[in-house]
C-alpha cells in the first residue's frame, strides 16, 4: 500500500518537472528565435541602403532602363536625354553627401567608387555583353547601344523615338539616311518635336553598314545625329549624338530605344560601372551598382 | 493509529500534494506567460516603415514635396495606413541634419510607444540642372489606446 502511494507521488512530480522544464525550454527557444530574427535586420537594412542609393545614382544619372525576357524574344527598353537632367558634377556632391552626411545618419560606413562615372562617359552594363554610354561633354553628347568586343548585338528590331522640345525640324538641311528595305535588321525611327516637326522612317538595314540620318534645325544651331549599322567597328549598333553648342541652351532632345532581339539563355542583369561599398558591423555589401535582372 | 490519526494524516498530505500541485502549475503559467512573439510584431513595424518610405520614394512624393514645399500628398499617403500605426515623418536638407525641414505626424498619434522602428533614405530633388539632397526619416509606432 505504502509502496503504491510513493510510484503514485513520484510519478506525478515526475510528470511535474517535466511540465516545468518543457515551459522553460519553450520561453528559452522564443527568445532564442527572437534574437535571430531581429539579427537579420542588419542584412535587410543594408539592402535597403543599398537601393536606396542605387535609386539615386539611377535618377542623377537619367538613364532608364526594362528588360523583358521572353521565352524566344528578349525586349530592352532604354530612355535618357541629351543633355542629361543633371550636371554630371553634381555626382561628386553626391559622392560627398552619401559617404558624410548619410553614412553617418544611417550609422554605417558607405565608399562609391564614380571614377568611371564622372569621367565624361557613363557605362550601363549588361551581363550579356550590351553596353550602354552616356557621354557627358562640354562638346558633345551621345548615347550608344552595341555589344563589346566588336561583336554584333543581335537585335533584330530598333524602335527609335526621338523627342526634341525646344527647337523645329528643318527638313531643307536635314539629310535623312539611306533606306533600305532588304536588309536583316528592321530599324524604325520616329522623331516628333515640341514645335511640331515630325518624320518617320521605316526601314531593313544592314547592321554591318553605317547609316546616318542628320537632323538640322530651324532656329537652332544644334545638329543632331542619328547612327545605325556599324559604329566605331561594333556592328548593329545605335548611337545619338548632338553637338552641344552654349546657343542650344534650352533645347533638349528625349530618347526612347526599344531594342528586340533572341533571348539569351540565361538571366540578364544590367548596371553601372561603378562600385558601392557598405560595412555595418559585421555586414558588408561590395558590387556594382544593379539597377535589376531579367 | 487509530481511524482518526489516519485520517488526518491522509488528508494532510493530500493537501500538501495539492499545494506542490498549485505551486508547480503557477511556475509554469508564469513561464508560458511570458512567451510573447515581440519580434513578430517589431519585424512587421519595421517593414511597414520601410516600404512606406520606398513607395514615398520611389513615387516621387518625397521629391515632389521638398520642390514645392507642400507635405498634402505626404500626408495623404500617411492617412491612409492602417489605423493601428502612427508614423512621424521628417525631412531634413543636406545643410542641417539637426533641424527638420518638413515635419508631418499623423493626427491623433500620441508620441508614446514601446516599440519603435526608424528608417532613413535620401531624397535627390532637381533644381534646374543642379540637385539638392535630403534626407527622410519615417518613425513608426503602434498606435496607443486611450
Amino acid at each position: 500500500m505504502r509502496k503504491r502511494g510513493f510510484v503514485l507521488s513520484f510519478s506525478t512530480l515526475l510528470i511535474i518537472i517535466i511540465l516545468v522544464w518543457f515551459a522553460m525550454f519553450y520561453s528559452g527557444k522564443v527568445a532564442r528565435s527572437e534574437m535571430d530574427i531581429l539579427r537579420n535586420f542588419s542584412i535587410e537594412k543594408a539592402g535597403f541602403v543599398a537601393d536606396d542609393i542605387t535609386g539615386d545614382l539611377n535618377k542623377l544619372m537619367g538613364t532608364s532602363v526594362d528588360v523583358n525576357r521572353g521565352e524566344n524574344f528578349t525586349v530592352i527598353s532604354l530612355g535618357g536625354s541629351l543633355p542629361s537632367a543633371f550636371e554630371i558634377s553634381e555626382l561628386n556632391d553626391w559622392e560627398t553627401f552619401v559617404e558624410g552626411n548619410y553614412a553617418s545618419r544611417q550609422n554605417a560606413s558607405i565608399g562609391l567608387e564614380l571614377g568611371n562615372l564622372t569621367d565624361g562617359t557613363a557605362e550601363l552594363i549588361f551581363s550579356n555583353g550590351l553596353q550602354l554610354n552616356q557621354r557627358y561633354n562640354d562638346d558633345e553628347n551621345f548615347v550608344r547601344f552595341y555589344k563589346t568586343g566588336g561583336a554584333d548585338t543581335g537585335v533584330i528590331t530598333y524602335d527609335i523615338n526621338v523627342h526634341v522640345i525646344g527647337a523645329l525640324y528643318d527638313s531643307g538641311g536635314s539629310d535623312p539616311w539611306d533606306c533600305d528595305t532588304s536588309g536583316d535588321v528592321n530599324v524604325n525611327l520616329r522623331y516628333t518635336d515640341s514645335l511640331g516637326g515630325n518624320v518617320t522612317s521605316v526601314c531593313r538595314q544592314n547592321p554591318t553598314e553605317e547609316y546616318e540620318f542628320e537632323i538640322e534645325f530651324q532656329d537652332s544651331d544644334m545638329e543632331l545625329k542619328i547612327e545605325y549599322g556599324d559604329i566605331e567597328g561594333n556592328t548593329n549598333a545605335v548611337k545619338i549624338s548632338t553637338d552641344d553648342d552654349d546657343d542650344d541652351a534650352g533645347v533638349t532632345v528625349k530618347l526612347s530605344i526599344r531594342a528586340e532581339l533572341p533571348s539569351p539563355a540565361g538571366e540578364i542583369k544590367w548596371y553601372y560601372d561603378a562600385d558601392l561599398n557598405y560595412s555595418q558591423a559585421d555586414v558588408k555589401v561590395n558590387r556594382k551598382f544593379e539597377l535589376g535582372r531579367s | 493509529m487509530s481511524a482518526g490519526e489516519k485520517g488526518f494524516v491522509i488528508s494532510f498530505d493530500a493537501m500538501i500534494a495539492l499545494l506542490l500541485m498549485l505551486v508547480m502549475l503557477i511556475t509554469i503559467t508564469a513561464y508560458l506567460g511570458n512567451v510573447k512573439f515581440e519580434a513578430n510584431s517589431s519585424v512587421a513595424l519595421r517593414e511597414i516603415a520601410m516600404d512606406s518610405l520606398t513607395v514615398l520614394d520611389k513615387s516621387g512624393k518625397l521629391e515632389n514635396a521638398v520642390s514645392t514645399g507642400r507635405v498634402n500628398e505626404l500626408r495623404a499617403f500617411i492617412n491612409k495606413m492602417h489605423h493601428s500605426i502612427c508614423t512621424d515623418l521628417r525631412i531634413y536638407s543636406e545643410s542641417d541634419l539637426n533641424n527638420a525641414a518638413m515635419t508631418v505626424l499623423r493626427e491623433n498619434c500620441k508620441k508614446s510607444f514601446d516599440d519603435l522602428a526608424t528608417v532613413k533614405r535620401s531624397i535627390v530633388a532637381q533644381n534646374g540642372s543642379d540637385a539638392d539632397f535630403y534626407l527622410a526619416e519615417l518613425r513608426a509606432w503602434y498606435r496607443v489606446r486611450e
